[in-house]
């Protein structure tokens, strides 16, 4: 499934870039922030059609966020949709339009705009609008119940803290702008770099930031200490992501920079976005035009690390940039228990109503019936004699007197409606996320975090969760890959020999030892050939696969000292775990990855130095599921290696050389799955001259071409990708995490459904299920994998038959048994991603979720993040029961904010999932204390206190209506 | 990967003491208290059969014999309550009740006597009983000034007296309102076998009102001078902290039938005997159609006659009684296991659910 061909979206310009974009993205890092703000404000992403391409099966997309923006980029910049940069020319930058300065105000209020804005915002809630409208009724003479003071004091003493509370809190997001907008950063003057407040910053102004500098503001990089253009931040503060992300400077300004004579060009970017992970423009140097994407942007709030200096020219300052665009609040989801509290507290409005329409009725009939008596009751005394002429005292007639009874009983019976329970449900919930952020059993060891509460008021929900779905890589699965065995030309080396060696490989650099920072088991026999060299038809294979491996990635290393001054460790850092471990491992059979600039990388090739020219490098994208790198090899070759998903990579292998190998390499891969190892096909060809020629152009024409950038660079690295030969396969080892089959083991026992969702291969997610024990071997598979509308409607159906013929004899045993729980043969549904683009289309819908709701555990593999999303709307629409959507990862963002309550795992993954999350733990296991400990409790305590303060409050007022 | 190590890599070795250690030093581990771990020991008890019909049979027990000894105390009060607003009205104005009462000619003195049931101990307390009469009603409860009695300083402090606030020449009344203006003027005198009984008005209101809620300064003054006369008059020269039946009179009923204290005999009353009583029949209640009722009557430990508690006490004692024996019997009779789960709801209904 193509997008571009089922999307008709795709092509043209799409009014709603960030959501187009987020519904493209499957790539780990790239689910912005940003796009949150479009699920957030309708849930709608939902109604979003789930056309987009399939599950990313491996996450080596490393810096898929740039062909994401190209993609973006589809649609041309016109001159009213872009923001024109004179580099260096603030002025004239700023003088058509006035961009934003480079001061932040995050304060809401100024001195002025306090107490309106205050109040205003406060009076958003109902509770305070009743209170206020019972203190006026109480205001007027006529009605006066209570003192007239008495009335009004708690109201605004609850106004009045709040006020005090936001007006500190205002006071001290003040003093941090002050001191944001305080800060100094060198700024390019008349003469040279000046010391300059980062609230003077200008767009078009050109900055130097120094190492473990934070940016001001959002600036294009023009030049870096790196000769090659290469600046390393880190985003920690943008999106929580610890690791080091590599970011270009274009090589035409790096020369224009090393000139020394200033710097002057144009930028036409687009206009200010919340997306952090897109940006597109174009700069104008000398004539020439460079285009500029997501790699070239650092923005604010990173921090340069391991350069010494960068200098970047403004685009975004102040509240322009895609820090300050990103920072909302997080969504707010509402309790079943407070939803279902609303619609009783409307029937006890109703009721209040009717109780004084039946007190002004009786007080009517009363008056009727007393009409003439009224002037002399002693304890009515309608006429007031003092002044010597009769006149009415207090009353003002029949009708008034029934408007005025009304009124009054309504103030009397005000505590009918349980507007308190309101803030004391508050206050419990606070008092019961206490309780979770401290329980002992939630904390996490060995990420040294405490449960987080991030949604105060769904705590209760916790305690009615009926379908759990879980993400598998991170959530299950510790997402610590570790590479496990390889199969390489045909030959599975994995035998039973595998050890770990003293230090594992190392290289020996100017006297000092370095070595990878991770050991990786090696094979011995493997680890022989791979030494043995180019010689032998074998080890020329190893020697092309391990290269493929250390080569064909993103991966920076970076050398860090240690205690021992003779011994410096290799970390590799990237943005992949998948393409970590490979490196890893290819660094421990001898190919060790030594240095990347981004034009040549160094490799260690059993102590032998080579150095290669990356000659192009084709991105991870979710709908070619592979990747490419271009290298001229030292011996004057030009290469292509090519890795990624099993399924992507043998329809663009060279079938007719070696298909022995093709059938080897597929077995194995079986194999490897079989055992729950993720796996990843490598490929390589050698290109002659004529072929490399025309790649280099048509490659150099598309990665400057403004109009479907994106599409041309796919194109081109299909073109490419073509007839290679097959090196071999990997596979890597996903590690479950601690105590999951137990908790998936309880949270069944508790009668909660779970639900896996995952990208992984079918294979690999049954075998997750296995030693997940989510499968059990007495389960009967029903297994949906189709390819078109017709047949997978037919499949369900079949399913859906076979299900009930299991259920109703699971029933009749159950029956004769006279004990459920154990009901006969559990079902288990294993659906890919290819047949649930068809199902929830819409018309399979209901016949999935029938099948679904019959099964005992579901798996879904190959599903993309809508898609993820798209299942839980499925049952969130058909059933009443609670979801809780679990995930760690950037995909399963939209399925967090899709579910009753969303848990993000604060993992390995970024932070997005937690950023999006109700509630963010440590472990796939916490979840049973969570939810069958705090949820039972939570839902018992707030459901008693609220039967409570009903009752309560209907004994007070019955009495008083007596 | 894990910027920080993981327990697998090779380089952990040489710097393991000091990451470790940092990360202690920097746990964020919850502290353990059993406050927070919602580890307190608490106590919720499961209702056992035994647990339940012993503490019903506990209930009973403690339950019927207070029940029993208030009947008691309450039936050796001596009661008598004599209506009279309809027969102190002469024969020729029955039809025409309002037109007597409110006539200054007519002679409103009555004398009804009856005889004492059984012997009545002093102090015998004097009520009168007026039904019907709503001094709780929110127009009359408010029309009162409550600072004006305390204090002569704030005599003019009459805005919340309405209708009865001032005169006709705006100068205040005191004590101004709807409560004082209709303060109740019917009064009794006794006397038993034709001897006459001294009435006590000793003690009749709250220590605490006359002390501090009716001034020793405050003299009533324009009281009752308006067009409509409301009730008795006060005199003028007795401060309000000595006006005592105004002091109980302002003491409003919460309920329309209410009995307010009018004196005390301080000697005992012999059975047989026979009490006459001079009733000075002036209060318009006929307005209204109010009842006005004479009680006379002793106390005991219980307070005046309250057969209600012991009743309530009787009956709640004896369904619990009642209770713990059937649940007993059922338990003899047909006891289940407790704790059984084939009675939750989601297993008694087989088609509902299984995981």
């Amino acid at each position: 499934m193509r997008m571009d061909s089922n999307n008709p979206l795709g092509n043209h310009t799409n009014t709603e870039p960030t959501l187009n974009s987020s519904s493209r993205r499957s790539t780990s890092s790239v689910q912005s922030r940003a796009s949150r703000g479009n699920s957030v404000s309708g849930k709608s992403v939902s109604g979003v059609s789930f056309d987009l391409s399939g599950a990313r099966p491996v996450r080596h997309g490393s810096r898929g966020a740039e062909s994401d923006g190209f993609s973006m980029s589809q649609r041309e910049l016109s001159d009213e949709d872009a923001r024109l940069i004179y580099i260096n020319d603030p002025e004239k930058s700023n003088e058509r339009y006035e961009f934003a300065g480079n001061t932040v105000r995050t304060g809401k209020y100024s001195i002025l705009t306090f107490l309106p804005r205050n109040l205003f915002e406060q009076f958003h809630r109902i509770a305070y609008i009743y209170f206020l409208v019972i203190a006026i009724l109480n205001q007027l003479p006529q009605l006066a119940v209570f003192g007239r003071t008495t009335s009004v004091l708690p109201l605004a003493i609850v106004l009045l803290v709040t006020a005090i509370k936001d007006a500190y809190e205002d006071w001290r997001r003040h003093r941090s702008d002050q001191i944001e907008n305080n800060r100094m950063a060198r700024v390019l003057g008349d003469d040279g770099f000046q010391e300059k407040k980062w609230k003077n910053i200008r767009v078009g102004e050109i900055i130097k930031i120094s190492a473990n500098d934070t940016l001001p503001c959002d600036t294009v990089l023009l030049s870096t200490s790196d000769p090659t253009g290469v600046a390393y931040v880190q985003t920690i503060n943008l999106d929580g992501e610890s690791n080091l992300k590599t970011r270009y400077a274009r090589q035409e300004t790096i020369l224009r920079m090393s000139q020394k004579e200033g710097m002057s060009g144009l930028i036409k970017c687009e206009k200010p976005s919340r997306n952090i992970y897109g940006f597109q423009g174009n700069m104008e140097v000398d004539g020439k035009r460079l285009s500029l994407g997501p790699s070239n942007i650092v923005l604010r709030g990173c921090e340069l690390k391991n350069t010494a200096w960068a200098i970047g020219v403004a685009v975004y300052c102040g509240r322009e940039t895609k820090a300050m665009l990103n920072n909302s609040g997080a969504p707010s989801k509402r309790s079943r228990l407070e939803a279902y509290m609303n619609r009783e507290t409307l029937f006890l409005s109703l009721f209040l109503i009717s109780l004084c329409t039946i007190v002004s009725v009786l007080a009517a009939v009363w008056l009727r019936r007393h009409r003439d008596e009224l002037d002399y009751l002693p304890y009515y005394r309608r006429k007031s004699y003092a002044s010597g002429k009769p006149k009415n005292y207090n009353y003002y007639g029949w009708g008034w007197e029934i408007v005025f009874t009304f009124l009054m009983s309504v103030i009397v019976f005000q505590i009918m409606i349980p507007i308190s329970l309101y803030i004391s449900m508050e206050l419990v919930r606070v008092g019961q996320a206490y309780f979770m952020i401290q329980d002992n059993k939630l904390y996490d060891e060995a990420s040294n975090s405490r449960f987080q509460c991030r949604a105060l008021n769904i705590n209760e929900d916790l305690g009615q969760i009926k379908y759990v779905f879980s993400d598998k890589t991170g959530t299950l699965t510790e997402n610590k890959m570790e590479f496990q065995c390889a199969s390489i030309w045909g030959v599975d080396y994995r035998g039973g020999t595998t050890c770990v060696q003293g230090d594992g490989y190392s290289v020996q650099v100017d006297g000092q030892v370095w070595r990878p920072k991770m050991k990786v088991k090696a094979d011995l026999e493997l680890e022989r050939l791979s030494k043995s060299g180019k010689q032998t038809e074998e080890g020329k294979h190893i020697h092309d696969f391990f290269l493929a491996l250390a080569a064909c990635n993103t991966i920076v290393p970076i050398v860090v000292d240690t205690s021992d001054p003779a011994v410096r460790l290799i970390d590799y850092q990237g943005e992949s775990p998948d393409e970590q471990a490979l490196v890893y491992a290819a660094a421990a059979y001898g190919f060790m990855l030594m240095e990347r600039t981004s034009g040549h990388i160094v490799i260690d090739v059993h102590g032998e130095r080579q150095r290669f020219d990356v000659l192009g490098l084709h991105e991870f994208d979710s709908d070619r599921k592979r990747m490419s790198v271009i290298l001229g090899c030292p011996d004057d070759t030009v290469k292509v290696f090519v890795k990624g998903a099993d399924t992507s990579m043998f329809s663009v292998i060279d079938k007719f050389s070696n298909m022995n190998i093709i059938r080897a390499t597929e077995s194995h891969l079986h194999n490897f799955s079989s055992v729950g190892l993720r796996t990843l096909v490598v490929g390589m060809r050698d290109l002659n001259g004529s072929e490399f020629e025309q790649w280099k152009f048509a490659f150099e024409t598309a990665s400057t071409a403004l109009i479907g950038r994106a599409a041309l660079l796919r194109k081109i690295a299909s073109n490419i990708e073509n007839n290679l030969s097959i090196l071999g396969a990997s596979g890597i080892e996903d590690k479950l995490q601690q105590g999951v089959p137990e908790a998936i083991e309880s949270l069944r026992m508790a009668g909660i459904k779970v639900w896996v969702l995952t990208g992984d291969k079918q294979e690999t997610a049954i075998s997750i299920g296995y030693s997940s024990k989510l499968l059990t071997s007495n389960m009967t598979q029903i297994i949906i994998n189709n390819n078109s509308k017709e047949s997978c409607k037919k499949s369900l159906e079949d399913a859906i038959v076979t299900s009930k013929t299991l259920m109703t004899q699971s029933g009749v045993s159950q029956n004769t048994e006279g004990i459920s729980g154990t009901a006969g043969t559990p079902v288990a549904l294993i659906i890919d991603g290819t047949s649930l683009v068809y199902v929830l289309d819409g018309e399979l819908e209901e016949q999935l979720f029938q099948l679904a709701s019959g099964c005992s555990v579901v798996l879904c593999c190959r599903v993309a993040p809508l898609q993820k999303a798209g299942i839980v709307a499925l049952i969130k629409k058909r059933t009443d029961d609670m979801t809780l959507a679990i995930g760690d990862g950037a995909n399963d963002v939209s399925m967090i904010q899709m579910a009753d309550v969303g848990i993000g795992i604060s993992g390995q993954e970024g932070r997005q999932a937690v950023m999006a999350s109700d509630f963010a733990m440590g472990q796939f296991r916490f979840l049973v204390p969570l939810l069958l400990v705090h949820g039972h409790w939570n839902y018992q305590r707030m459901g008693y206190m609220i039967l409570y303060n009903f009752y309560r409050n209907a004994v007070f007022v019955l009495v008083l209506f007596w | 990967m894990d910027p920080n190590g993981g327990s697998s890599s090779a380089g952990a070795a040489d710097g393991a003491s000091d990451p470790a250690a940092a990360r202690r030093r920097h746990s964020k581990k919850p502290k353990y208290s059993r406050f927070t771990q919602q580890e307190l020991p608490a106590c919720k008890p499961i209702l056992t059969p035994g647990w339940v019909i012993s503490s019903f049979i506990f209930v009973g027990i403690i339950f019927i014999p207070i029940g029993l000894a208030s009947l008691f105390a309450s039936e050796r009060v001596v009661e008598i309550v004599h209506r009279y607003d309809k027969d102190c009205v002469p024969a020729s104005y029955r039809n025409d009740m309002l037109a007597y009462i409110q006539s200054n000619e007519t002679n409103k003195t009555c004398t009804r006597t009856f005889l004492v049931p059984k012997q009545m101990k002093s102090p015998v307390y004097i009520y009168y009983q007026l039904d019907n009469f709503y001094q709780n009603h929110r127009r009359y409860v408010k029309s009162r000034s409550d600072k004006q009695l305390r204090s002569r300083a704030s005599e003019n402090d009459t805005s919340s007296c309405d209708p009865e606030d001032v005169t006709a020449n705006k100068s205040a009344i005191v004590p101004c309102g709807l409560i004082a203006w209709s303060l109740f003027n019917d009064t009794y005198g006794f006397s038993v076998n034709n001897t006459l009984l001294g009435v006590s008005k000793k003690n009749i209101a709250w220590k605490s009102d006359q002390q501090h809620k009716f001034g020793s300064d405050v003299y009533p003054k324009n009281f009752q001078s308006g067009g409509l006369i409301g009730g008795a008059k006060l005199n003028s020269s007795i401060p309000l902290s000595q006006q005592v039946d105004l002091i109980v009179w302002m003491r409003t009923a919460a309920l329309p039938t209410f009995r307010k204290l009018y004196g005390k005999i301080e000697v005992d009353l012999e059975a047989n005997s026979e009490l006459t009583v001079v009733i000075e029949n002036n209060y318009n209640t006929y307005s209204f159609g109010g009842k006005k009722k004479l009680v006379l009557s002793t106390t005991s430990w219980i307070g005046g006659k309250n057969d209600f508690l012991g009743i309530a006490y009787i009956t709640l004692g004896g369904l619990s009684l009642f209770l713990a024996i059937s649940f007993l019997l059922i338990y003899i009779i047909k006891p289940r296991p407790l704790g059984d789960p084939t009675f939750l709801s989601w297993n008694r209904n087989p088609a509902g659910h299984f995981n």
